[in-house]
């Protein structure tokens, strides 16, 4: 058996101060500002910096986790291990966050569901689930407590539950604000307001400029969320955040998705209350999905006829959708010039059809009206904080925050500057739940400068492990269609 | 057989390169001759994981070198180079000839075809124990599985198993297979004149059946598309000799990893009988798995009768995907289970194990009757201890003969220790800190899915096994059951779920000739039965 760390027994010595591993956090965020907004960063510091915080979370998990603390047992790793220890041996598949017994769920044991989730969180939770019938009442529950808790579904029906506490969300939030802003203002065409923008990002602090956009918001869009009204689950999560940025919002199904239906229609009913769940959701995305799509449309319609600035977000199947639908109905749409476009959740369908970018892309400046650069790809997934931005040259710039690993087949990280295996990262911003994680992505990683200006490592493909499952929002909501 | 192979330089390692050829409706086919230069030029800039290049006249394979003392990958390759496939070569459509001469040959032919076949490979032993050689270079099974894999050839291409195969696979009505695979047989059937007869007696004052009438059945001949895998090295062989007993035109596609065999079947057939109609309308060939350029065109309509798919879930998927408009018959991935009733623990429970550890064994659990999770039916205590005793008879396993775990395997273990399974309780041999065998003790559901195959065990408890049959369903083949008493109470309540095979615990590699696979009759899927 191997040790990791000058091992003297795994009682740590070290404790972590919260306040340290903030400090850091929030150094790390202002560099990806200026990383974001085309300015020169240090990336040896930035790099230091982003080992030690991820040094401080390993310490702290190991204090405060109860299952990262019983695997480093295990594997006799000590708080004084190395970035190259936890590289090898403390990275956790993305599925640890489906650890709990599928009985659980199906008996509706949400005290059982909410130790378990305890032994993934730095704290104990205490919430009162008694009561507590469903997936939805758990969350809404765990949120009361100070838990906020994302879910993303595979083709099993095995859900991952990812807890947060309030602070890691709203890290989180300020990350993706001052990340992502600057790389949208470089997207869009040259006008005082995106130089405005740009220059605002550049000179507030991370967590007042997030603030500030949160109040501001952006008055001039309007948003189409191809999904539903409110939900926990990966895009839905997103789409409850981004919504209220803009100066009006509207959805394609004008509805809650509930974990509980989604979870029923890949696992089978087993009671009427169940049955009639599915019955509502099918009817609410296959029987009336047209009439759901025309709908959008003609909100889509008012808001450019108002001079508004469309956003529309979704699932890439779910634009060919919407561009079918009006292609069907004779429609063609001129949204205002500025309007944009954001993919996410995967390429392919349940039914493994996938669907060339290429094309969409095309449909999408055909049918909408907008700019082959306004459509933009977001890479995340439910465990990471960042969300990763594909640049006009096909790259998914990994935000400084993020330390990528990528692993050979055996789960051995590699080196190098162009190299392929399954993703994995060290998200420094994650200290409330374990932030190493290895994902089920098949990806190729390059490290550079990049035509667009940005430098660092960037992924450049993206696939599905063979065997693994098909995850992602597209998928879920495809399947729903099969 | 030894004499064309050393004319044509086939089957024989030459500096890590072995040309293979085909057998194309009779003809072997030679690859054309490249350096090693020349191939290794080829691979130099493709990824690791591409195992086969398609170049102008010749196909390429690579398969990694596995030191077997070690069982590790040494970092080098065996390359084999092969000819060409073109799909329209490989279709039959001049039925006429078929019907006049191929599916006129006798059961007797078909026995003598085959015996002259193995005293083909008899008598070229040294051909037949160099190509295992080759196999072994590069075999994920352990050296005494391929040991006792050649030594079995003999048998499974015997006169008295393919006898019993045909006449059992292929009764009908009391009477035997070969009758029917030999032409037109009369069936006592009681003839129903049908609601017509009637009314032209009434119209015409007579019908047109006689009294006399007489009803034949026969089991007609197909033109068959076998696509192999590669989880056993016999599969391809398999598949060749249900082709052979069927006097069908087919074509047999051979697996990477599993090309060798089928090639030395190509050789000894092409040797011993080149002019015989079975030979004459045999191929064996390989092409990279879901290559559309042939795939598309074999999958056409009227292109075969029967598409035999063995595979992956992947291939399974693919080929149901494609050919919609052709029989297909799916021998799919499925996965074996042992059940352990309680009385192991009131008996000998390490003889139970060791019992239980041999349908482990089976296959290096790759195969569909391999069993990859033992349900125990006991407290989590008595599992957790039956666990124990099961992870050291697999650590004797590992030392007797050495396992070899594909770094996809250790990957994917590492996941399942890392993620969905960090409650279960692990057991795991790792010599020389590489996992070589393990058990597992999982609580709650598993997805099989998340099986790696090569050794582990995962073990369930169950208070009663009775509840073990929620989880039985048709992608179980086997389920070996321990004790006797409780395999025939439960035989009925197993099989009815979807399962095809219920035997007392570690006898899961049982198998005769004639045995039904898969819920069916193999063959008598393979032919088309006719009325006259």
């Amino acid at each position: 058996m191997t040790t990791c760390g000058s091992i003297t027994g795994i009682t740590m010595n070290v404790t972590v101060t919260m306040k340290q591993l903030r400090d850091i956090q929030n150094e790390l965020i202002s560099s990806t500002r200026t990383w974001a907004s085309g300015g020169k960063i240090n990336l040896d510091r930035v790099a230091e910096l982003r080992n030690e915080a991820i040094r401080l979370n390993h310490v702290h998990y190991l204090e405060n986790i109860p299952l990262y603390r019983k695997y480093a047992t295990e594997v006799r790793c000590s708080g004084n291990a190395g970035i190259a220890d936890i590289k090898k041996t403390l990275m956790f598949s993305a599925d640890i966050f489906k650890s709990y017994e599928q009985t659980w769920l199906d008996d509706g044991d949400f005290g059982r569901m909410t130790q378990w989730l305890s032994g993934l969180f730095h704290r104990r939770i205490d919430a009162d689930v008694s009561g507590v019938k469903t997936i939805d009442e758990w969350i809404e529950c765990l949120g009361i407590a100070g838990v906020h808790v994302v879910y993303s579904s595979g083709t099993s029906g095995a859900f991952s539950f990812v807890p947060r506490d309030k602070s890691d969300w709203e890290l989180s939030r300020t990350a993706n604000v001052v990340c992502l802003s600057p790389l949208l203002a470089r997207r869009m065409s040259s006008g005082l307001s995106q130089r405005l923008l740009a220059s605002t990002v550049r000179l507030m602090a991370p967590d007042a400029f997030a603030r500030l956009a949160a109040k501001k918001g952006l008055p001039e869009f309007d948003a189409a969320f191809l999904g539903f009204r409110q939900g926990s689950m990966g895009n839905q999560a997103l789409i409850r955040e981004l919504a209220p940025l803009f100066h009006r919002h509207y959805f394609l199904y004008d509805t809650d998705i509930t974990g509980t239906a989604l979870r029923c229609l890949r696992r089978g009913a087993r009671t009427d209350e169940e049955r009639q769940l599915i019955t509502r959701l099918q009817t609410e995305v296959i029987s009336r999905k047209e009439p759901n799509y025309l709908t959008l449309i003609e909100k889509i319609q008012r808001s450019s006829e108002e001079g508004q600035k469309v956003f529309i977000f979704g699932a890439p199947y779910q634009f060919k959708e919407l561009c079918e639908v009006m292609a069907c109905n004779s429609q063609r749409l001129a949204l205002k010039k500025g309007s944009l476009a954001l993919f996410g959740g995967g390429w392919k369908s349940f039914s493994g059809e996938a669907i060339g970018r290429d094309a969409l892309v095309n449909l999408l400046t055909e049918s909408l009206n907008i700019s082959p650069q306004l459509v933009l790809e977001g890479y995340s997934m439910t465990e990471i904080n960042v969300l990763m931005l594909r640049c006009e040259h096909g790259c998914f710039h990994i935000p400084p925050i993020i330390e990528p690993v990528i692993f050979d087949e055996d789960l051995n990280p590699l080196e190098g500057n162009d190299v392929k295996g399954a993703f994995g990262f060290l998200d420094p911003l994650a200290a409330s739940y374990p932030g190493f994680i290895i994902s089920g992505d098949h990806v190729r990683m390059v490290n550079g400068k990049c035509d667009c200006g940005l430098a660092g490592p960037s992924i450049t493909e993206i696939g599905r492990f063979a065997g693994r499952e098909i995850k992602g929002c597209g998928g879920i909501m495809s399947s729903i269609q099969a | 057989m030894e004499k064309l192979c050393a004319e044509y330089g086939l089957l024989r390692n030459e500096g890590s390169v072995v040309r293979v050829p085909f057998l194309i409706k009779g003809k072997l086919v030679a690859p054309p001759e490249i350096s090693r230069e020349q191939i290794e030029a080829s691979f130099s800039h493709a990824e690791k994981s591409v195992t086969c290049v398609k170049l102008p006249g010749v196909q390429l394979v690579r398969e990694p070198v596995i030191e077997r003392k070690a069982m590790k990958y040494t970092g080098e390759y065996v390359y084999q180079v092969m000819p060409p496939v073109n799909a329209q070569w490989l279709i039959e459509t001049d039925i006429d000839k078929l019907a006049g001469e191929l599916y006129r040959l006798s059961v007797e032919d078909i026995l003598e075809y085959l015996e002259n076949i193995l005293s083909a490979l008899l008598k070229n032993n040294r051909l037949v124990v160099q190509v295992g050689e080759v196999c072994r270079l590069t075999s994920e099974f352990p050296d005494a599985f391929l040991d006792g894999w050649f030594a079995s050839l003999q048998s499974v291409f015997s006169r008295e198993v393919a006898r019993q195969m045909i006449d059992a696979e292929l009764s009908f009505q009391g009477k035997t297979g070969s009758d029917f695979l030999n032409g037109w047989v009369e069936v006592p059937a009681r003839i129903s004149t049908g609601w017509l007869q009637r009314h032209a007696r009434g119209l015409f004052g007579r019908g047109t059946v006689e009294e006399s009438a007489k009803s034949y059945v026969r089991a007609m001949p197909t033109r068959q598309l076998h696509i192999t895998a590669g989880n056993a090295p016999e599969v391809p062989l398999v598949s060749a000799l249900r082709a052979v007993l069927t006097k069908s035109a087919a074509v047999i596609k051979l697996p990477y990893g599993a090309t060798l065999a089928g090639a030395l079947f190509s050789a000894a057939v092409a040797s011993a009988a080149p002019d015989h109609p079975i030979t004459k309308n045999l191929s064996m060939v390989y092409w990279p798995g879901g290559d559309e350029s042939i795939e598309n065109i074999l999958f056409m309509p009227d292109a075969f009768d029967r598409i035999v798919v063995w595979g992956s879930p992947e291939t399974v998927a693919s080929v149901r995907s494609r050919a919609l408009f052709t029989r297909v018959i799916y021998l799919n991935p499925r996965y074996g289970v042992s059940l352990i009733g309680n009385e192991a623990f009131s008996g000998n429970l390490e003889e139970t194990v060791m019992k239980a550890s041999l349908d482990v064994m089976n296959y290096n659990q790759k195969a569909c009757t391999s069993s990859l999770v033992h349900y125990v039916e006991g407290t989590e205590e008595q599992a957790n201890e039956y666990a124990g005793v099961l992870c050291k008879i697999l650590g004797e396993w590992d030392t007797g003969i050495p396992n070899f775990v594909p770094p996809s395997a250790v990957g994917q273990i590492k996941r399942m220790r890392r993620g969905r399974y960090i409650n279960a309780r692990w057991c795991i041999n790792t010599p020389g800190d590489d996992f070589s065998s393990g058990v597992v003790v999982v609580p709650g559901e598993f997805d099989i899915l998340d099986h790696p195959m090569c050794r582990l065990v995962v073990v369930r408890p169950v208070a009663n096994l009775d509840d073990t049959l929620g989880y039985l369903n048709q992608y179980v083949s086997t389920a070996g059951v321990y004790p006797e008493e409780r395999r025939f109470r439960l035989r009925d309540r197993i099989t009815a779920r979807g399962v095809s095979s219920v035997f007392p615990l570690g006898q899961c590699e049982r198998v005769y000739a004639g045995m039904p696979h898969d819920g069916m009759r193999v063959l008598s899927e393979l032919v088309e039965w006719k009325n006259a």
